[in-house]
């Protein structure tokens, strides 16, 4: 199987023609060591197939983010070995788009030239001689629309011609005599090397080549005086020297670009110091009501099926721990990962669109002034706006952050915005701390509070935001040159690939470990040290003779009583000391333990445990609540001072294995959501003890 | 009568200045035209090169972002955003 790479600028249609050859068959794994997407799929064409990698869209070899240095490595590394370089062009900013062509040109790498984007030619009033471009670059070129597919025919028939796969011409780049002289010192490692990859390996040396040879390269730099900076204007240079004059001649400007005019106008409004954040705002509101309210029916949907699926399932099977592993572990467990499906399809069917439309790069834009001073992304207030809804598509989302320091703080502290599984919770509590008032006509105190701790979230977030932009250390020194693409018609297609693409490694990476998660948690609560398990079944047995409980009440006890001495009962004792400085007692640590499975299970936990039918309606929970007492003071456990403490707890704790799974799929490494979970309790501990003290 | 021929010669001066010299890509207008002179910085001389805008090529500056943001300034077929702190490290001539 032939291997090719697919190579080009940002925005010039790469990930079009790779999603119009591959179709399904293509997949999404990581580059090593960065956090960019490795998108590989297979095509044929005939009866041969072909394997090809999508390379990140840069500018030019030179890397200038630790991300943009997969393009050089992948070129050296022996893994990905490639036999053609695709390189896509959009042909109406050929000329911007050759620069890094004619580095790839050196490579050693037969190369094609696949002019992308003709069906706008029209649009932007230019015309372009391919004949001539052939024999001017001596390397097959072809005219394509990934969009709409005109000309991919060509393309494929070209990949059929064996002369594709040898190379055309020789290579341009003329390495200076020190650096000849030191390649030949140091063969035979560098020999097969062409000049030119010589040369940038030699220019990048610092972070391209292995430790025990980093010496000779520092010392030979030393020197030679060697520039970097310079070298680099050098070479860009003499570059668009040569093709210049080429693409003068193969382009030619016939009209007025219509498309430039368009987003010309559409930017006045769009970018408008005053309307352009306002429409930002309508737009986000309208992204928060998709996958808050309208991602709730499919939601309500898989939960119901989930329930009766294992209603149905506990009923045909016999009473034995099987059955209880299966329902309430296993399904309990998958329906756990895909109840968060809607959200995510539907936030990045979102996203997906405004990303193609040129909308995105606007946001960044926008907003790169007022979430610089955070150190945040303009793009990371499409993550924060949806992280109201669920913090796992946002932290998903923050994938179109450019910049890795960005992406890191916005990844970590995008959990701190109030979700939606929180609300269960505010909903429970907030009576416990204010009454339910009508203050000045028309606002109702609960209201308020409610607000009050979506605003404590807010701030949470962008305080972390901001301690991190000095903590977090920085890899790249980024000058902020945001291309801003001309406004185009969605392509469906490509926004389905993403929806599928993202679906996919939720289920199948951080799936994975919420399932396992799940199933553990389910092991800790049903089981317990077997002798007092069975004191506790012949105590409940005892106290349902004696006071004549119903069926129903009688198994409300019961589990209430198992829960109580399971592993999870016993872990809650045991933190019970850690958590008393906040007023709470041993069962409000059942509770938090539990809800690490979502924050929402905290209700249910609490319904259990005072033995109380679980609802919609929660009022002889609270009842409940209401009348328990402090184990040790005999006070009411759940005083002002404890519900608000409890309340403070989770808005800032990361009660959220889902989000810790997922965090790990993004950054690839457990340091992140492992600082993440311990920042964001050490903050919920400090709050919460400050809270309870000020108050008790 | 003094006092005003003076205060006429230093605007005429003025505009003298801003049409030969350069001037900081920073002090143009929305809407406005120039050529670009010399980039200070090498760094970003690099960066814009290779996203094809170098000295002797004509700009025009299209948008402000609010919140003392970046600006856009379009050149040829596309347009680009540059923060505010870069763009005294550009120079451009008005003429």
């Amino acid at each position: 199987m032939r291997r090719i790479g697919l190579f080009g600028n940002p925005n010039c249609g790469k990930t079009t023609l790779f999603n119009s050859l591959t179709g399904l068959r293509q997949r999404t794994g990581n580059f090593p060591g960065v956090t960019v997407d490795k998108k590989t799929g297979v095509f044929d064409v005939g009866h041969q197939s072909f394997s090809v990698v999508d390379f990140p869209g840069t500018y030019s070899l030179y890397p200038d983010s630790k991300d943009e240095r997969v393009v050089l490595k992948g070129l050296l590394s022996e893994t990905t070995a490639l036999d053609l370089i695709v390189f896509v062009a959009d042909v109406n900013q050929l000329e911007r788009h050759l620069l890094l062509f004619s580095q790839l040109k050196d490579c050693g790498i037969p190369i094609i030239l696949v002019l992308n984007m003709i069906d706008l030619l029209e649009d932007n009033g230019i015309e372009v001689d391919a004949k001539y471009l052939r024999k001017a670059l001596h390397c097959p070129v072809c005219a394509v629309s990934s969009r709409t597919g005109n000309g991919i025919d060509t393309f494929k028939s070209l990949l059929l011609d064996e002369g594709t796969f040898e190379l055309q011409s020789k290579e341009s780049f003329n390495l200076s005599p020190e650096l000849k002289k030191f390649k030949a010192e140091h063969s035979p490692v560098w020999d097969a090397l062409p000049d030119y990859l010589f040369y940038q390996v030699f220019h990048n040396s610092e972070w391209l080549v292995k430790a025990d040879q980093q010496a000779a390269f520092d010392a030979f730099k030393q020197e030679m005086a060697y520039h970097p900076l310079d070298r680099q204007l050098e070479d860009t240079m003499s570059r668009c020297a040569t093709f210049e004059p080429i693409v003068e001649r193969a382009m030619n400007r016939v009209a007025k670009s219509r498309l430039q005019e368009i987003t010309t106008r559409l930017d006045r409004i769009l970018l408008n110091p005053v309307f352009g954040p306002l429409i930002f705002v309508v737009l986000m509101l309208f992204v928060f009501q998709a996958i808050y309210a309208w991602a709730s029916y499919p939601m309500d949907l898989i939960d119901s099926a989930v329930g009766q699926l294992s209603a149905y399932v506990s009923a045909s099977l016999p009473d034995h721990w099987t059955t209880s592993l299966l329902t309430d572990g296993v399904i309990a467990g998958v329906g756990g990962v895909i109840i968060f499906i809607p959200q995510i399809a539907i936030l990045f069917l979102l996203i997906a669109v405004l990303e193609e439309i040129g909308y995105l790069s606007r946001v960044a834009f926008m907003f790169d002034r007022l979430m610089q001073l955070f150190g945040l992304n303009g793009r990371s207030l499409v993550s924060m706006v949806s992280s109201a809804a669920c913090a796992i598509p946002a932290v998903m989302s923050s994938r179109t952050i450019p910049d890795w320091k960005e992406r890191m703080i916005t990844i970590m502290v995008a959990p701190l915005i109030s979700c939606s599984a929180r609300i269960p919770v505010y909903a429970l509590l907030v009576g416990f701390v204010v009454p339910s008032e009508q203050v000045w006509g028309i606002f109702n105190l609960q209201g308020l509070a409610f607000g009050g701790l979506y605003f404590l979230g807010i701030l949470g977030a962008l305080l972390s935001a901001l301690a991190m932009k000095y903590i977090v250390k920085s890899y790249s020194k980024s000058y902020f040159l945001l291309e801003m693409p001309e406004y185009k018609r969605p392509d469906f297609k490509n926004a389905f690939y993403v929806v599928l693409e993202k679906v996919r490694t939720f289920v199948w990476e951080a799936g994975k470990i919420i399932f396992i998660i799940s199933i553990v948690l389910w092991g800790l609560s049903s089981y317990g040290p077997k002798d007092k398990m069975t004191q506790v079944e012949q105590e409940v047995a005892l106290i349902v003779n004696e006071q004549d409980l119903s069926d129903s009440e009688a198994e409300y006890l019961l589990s209430s009583k198992k829960l109580e001495v399971s592993y999870i009962g016993h872990m809650g004792k045991f933190i019970e000391p850690v958590i008393e400085p906040l007023g709470f007692d041993w069962k409000i640590g059942i509770a938090l333990i539990t809800s690490f499975a979502a924050r929402e299970v905290f209700v249910g936990t609490m319904a259990t445990l005072f033995a109380v039918e679980s609802g919609d309606d929660d009022s002889s929970l609270r009842q409940q609540m209401e009348q328990s007492k402090h184990p040790k003071t005999g006070l009411p456990l759940f005083s002002t001072a404890t519900a608000l403490s409890l309340l403070l707890f989770y808005v800032f704790a990361m009660q959220c294995m889902s989000t810790l799974a997922v965090v790990y799929r993004e950054t690839k490494s457990w340091k992140w959501p492992i600082s993440q979970f311990l920042f964001m309790t050490a903050l919920a501990y400090l709050s919460s003890l400050f809270a309870y003290h000020l108050l008790s | 009568m003094n006092v005003f021929c003076y205060i006429c010669l230093l605007f005429g001066l003025n505009l003298i200045k801003n049409r030969v010299m350069s001037i900081k890509l920073s002090k143009l207008q929305i809407g406005e035209s120039a050529k670009i002179e010399q980039i200070l910085d090498k760094g970003l001389m690099n960066r814009l090169y290779e996203m094809g805008i170098r000295p002797g090529q004509r700009i025009k500056l299209l948008n402000h972002a609010p919140f003392m943001g970046p600006i856009t300034i379009q050149s040829g077929q596309m347009t680009l955003a540059i923060r505010a702190t870069y763009l005294k490290y550009i120079l451009v001539s008005k003429q």
